[in-house]
């Protein structure tokens, strides 16, 4: 099981968001830091396929990130989760399941089964313009996980979830980074150093560091000032 | 795929103004036709008639006088009219007619010249010393429309042949009814233009919605996103569409015939206006006229999907639909260019009046060939509508890049 982006970049006219992005990744959680508009969103939807890179490959053991197979074994949680608000919690996940091409029977037991995992199961009929912001996201983990995903992209997943939600989603990634590839990206440096096994790090569309967490780096938040010590 | 249909089928329905519009397109739908048959009015003997009541009597009145417009009826009746007038020291008496205002609406048409409005007062000009030739009439209108000088470009012989070939192809004598039950059905589906903003406002959000719900991103990184999920939104909005239009025209009609009838279905469309050309029952012309505004219904709606895909405000999508759809009935015709104005005779509305469209005479000639207006219309809208479904389809995905 192995992510690969070759040279990967994104231009807009004159600015160059994601600037030739070379990545290997494997099984395990990798949390992608960088500050705002260091061009984490853009690589991350370049991963996704909704973006098409200006230039580079991404595949997912040969697979082309533009193909049907490679968004098959794709979970993505974007940054900013949108929703159907006239749809229960539980319509919203048949209608996932149904784009994700799971049989039906298959995909109201899934449905069932994460609403649970989400703590949602009491909300299920309810429309989700009712739920509150840690609800809609927590919606939307269960919706990334539907397809049990080999390849997890998840953009700033634990914004809105309180505490107890916030531990209970690290364990739940951390067990499903165990068996498939997990990228996340988070301004929360807690979740990176309580997760990522990988971290990353991103400025001006650049990768400038990939390194085990273990490898020196105990104080997260110290080390990542260091890196953006000049724009602090 | 069919849970696929199914919640796209959701969507358009659970929006709130979306329920909201299509409960008063079907409420104004129902209104229209009611209204049309309660505002009928018919003086007999004095007494005043309303609503249905009128419309049957004026059936019952119209029924009684013959089966068929033979020369030797027309003269005879017009002959008989006159001889009242001339009698009446006051003139023109509009109760004379009322009752029968059908077949003297069909005297005054034929006997105005082509590029005139019809008055009552040419009834009594009409010779009719030696028969008044209505066939003859007719055709020789027909003919004066075909030569004419027209400044924006006059017919081909090519164009004169074909509309005279198939006005002459025309059965007559006119077989005779009346026609009250099936201008109500007629008028009611020329009214389902209006029921173009429904769908237009239903239509809007498919593509555009993903985007104001930011629902986009979403979509487009799940296994169907790029392909079955766009087909499936296609194929509901079309079908959505279509059922709807369908819909409020078969309640239009249900309700004339449920009140008034079928009596007059099989009559020449000729009854209403003898420059028709084609031969056509009037239950055939409704069909037809009910199939233009679902023609029209299919480009409306691969025009909105279209901008739909590639907007991301919905609001903007109906602005552009209104403009098209209704702003260009306002384009006004050359004297000059006759392309001009074969282009904007091609505009929604316009083609939406199938009474107007069939008695202008309007062609494309492509040297000896000559397509119809309403063949025209098929072919352009056709197109339209493929090419506006292609640039959805792809404009959803591509826009997102």
């Amino acid at each position: 099981m192995e992510l690969i982006l070759d040279r990967v970049s994104k231009q807009y006219q004159s600015k160059i968001a994601v600037d030739r992005v070379s990545l290997k990744l494997q099984k395990g959680v990798y949390g992608l830091l960088g500050a705002n508009g260091a061009g984490k969103t853009t690589l991350m939807r370049m991963i996704c396929g909704i973006l098409q890179p200006t230039g580079g490959t991404i595949a997912f053991d040969g697979l082309d990130s533009s193909c049907e197979d490679y968004r098959s074994i794709l979970g993505y949680l974007p940054q900013d989760f949108g929703y159907y608000p006239d749809f229960t919690g539980m319509d919203f996940l048949l209608y996932m399941a149904a784009l994700k091409g799971l049989p039906r029977s298959c995909a109201k037991r899934k449905a069932a089964q994460l609403l649970e995992l989400v703590d949602l199961r009491d909300k299920a009929r309810t429309k989700i313009r009712t739920y509150s912001g840690g609800m809609k996201q927590r919606l939307g983990i269960a919706q990334a996980l539907l397809n049990e995903p080999k390849l997890l992209v998840l953009d700033e997943p634990t914004a809105g979830l309180d505490p107890k939600e916030r531990v209970r989603f690290r364990n739940l990634i951390a067990e499903i980074g165990r068996d498939n590839i997990v990228l996340l990206s988070t301004h929360i440096l807690s979740d990176i150093e309580h997760i990522a096994d990988t971290v990353l790090m991103m400025k001006s569309g650049q990768l400038i560091y990939q390194g085990k967490r273990e490898n020196g780096q105990e104080d997260l938040e110290a080390f990542y000032m260091e890196q953006f010590e000049e724009e602090i | 795929m069919r849970q696929l249909l199914y919640f796209e089928l959701k969507k358009i329905l659970d929006r709130k103004a979306n329920q909201i519009a299509l409960l008063l397109g079907l409420l104004l739908a129902v209104i229209c036709n009611v209204m049309q048959i309660q505002g009928e009015t018919l003086t007999v003997d004095g007494q005043e008639l309303k609503g249905i009541e009128a419309i049957l009597r004026q059936q019952e009145i119209e029924n009684a006088l013959t089966d068929e417009l033979d020369e030797e009826f027309l003269t005879s009746f017009l002959r008989e009219y006159q001889r009242q007038i001339a009698s009446n020291p006051s003139g023109y008496n509009y109760s004379l007619i009322e009752s029968k205002s059908n077949l003297f609406s069909l005297y005054a048409k034929n006997y105005t010249e082509w590029n005139e409005h019809f008055d009552w007062e040419t009834l009594n000009k009409i010779p009719t010393e030696g028969g008044i030739a209505f066939y003859d009439r007719r055709m020789e209108k027909i003919e004066t429309l075909l030569n004419a000088d027209y400044s924006y470009g006059n017919y081909t012989e090519a164009e004169k042949q074909y509309w005279l070939e198939k006005a002459a192809a025309v059965s007559t004598p006119f077989p005779w009814g009346s026609r009250n039950t099936w201008s109500i059905i007629w008028n009611g589906i020329g009214m389902l233009c209006y029921q173009f903003l429904v769908v237009g406002l239903c239509i809007a959000p498919v593509f555009a919605g993903e985007c104001q719900n930011r629902t986009d991103a979403l979509l487009l990184t799940t296994k169907y996103g790029k392909n079955r999920a766009i087909f499936a939104k296609l194929l509901i909005s079309f079908t959505f569409s279509v059922l709807y239009i369908a819909l409020c025209g078969l309640v239009g009609m249900g309700i004339n015939v449920a009140l008034l009838g079928t009596e007059g279905w099989n009559l020449p469309i000729q009854l209403w206006d003898t420059l028709f050309p084609y031969e056509w029952t009037a239950a055939q012309a409704c069909i037809m006229n009910l199939g233009v505004m679902l023609l029209i219904t299919l480009l409306l709606t691969a025009f909105t999907l279209m901008l739909s895909a590639v907007s991301k405000n919905p609001v903007i999508v109906l602005a552009a639909d209104i403009l098209l759809f209704f702003g260009t009935a306002f384009l006004p015709s050359s004297k000059s260019s006759g392309l001009w104005n074969r282009i904007i005779c091609l505009v929604p509305l316009h083609c939406s009046d199938l009474q107007n469209v069939l008695k202008t005479y309007n062609d494309y000639p492509f040297g000896n060939l000559v397509i119809s207006h309403l063949g025209m219309m098929f072919l352009v809208y056709m197109f339209l509508t493929v090419i506006c479904t292609l640039c959805a389809d792809l404009g959803f995905i591509l826009t997102k890049r």
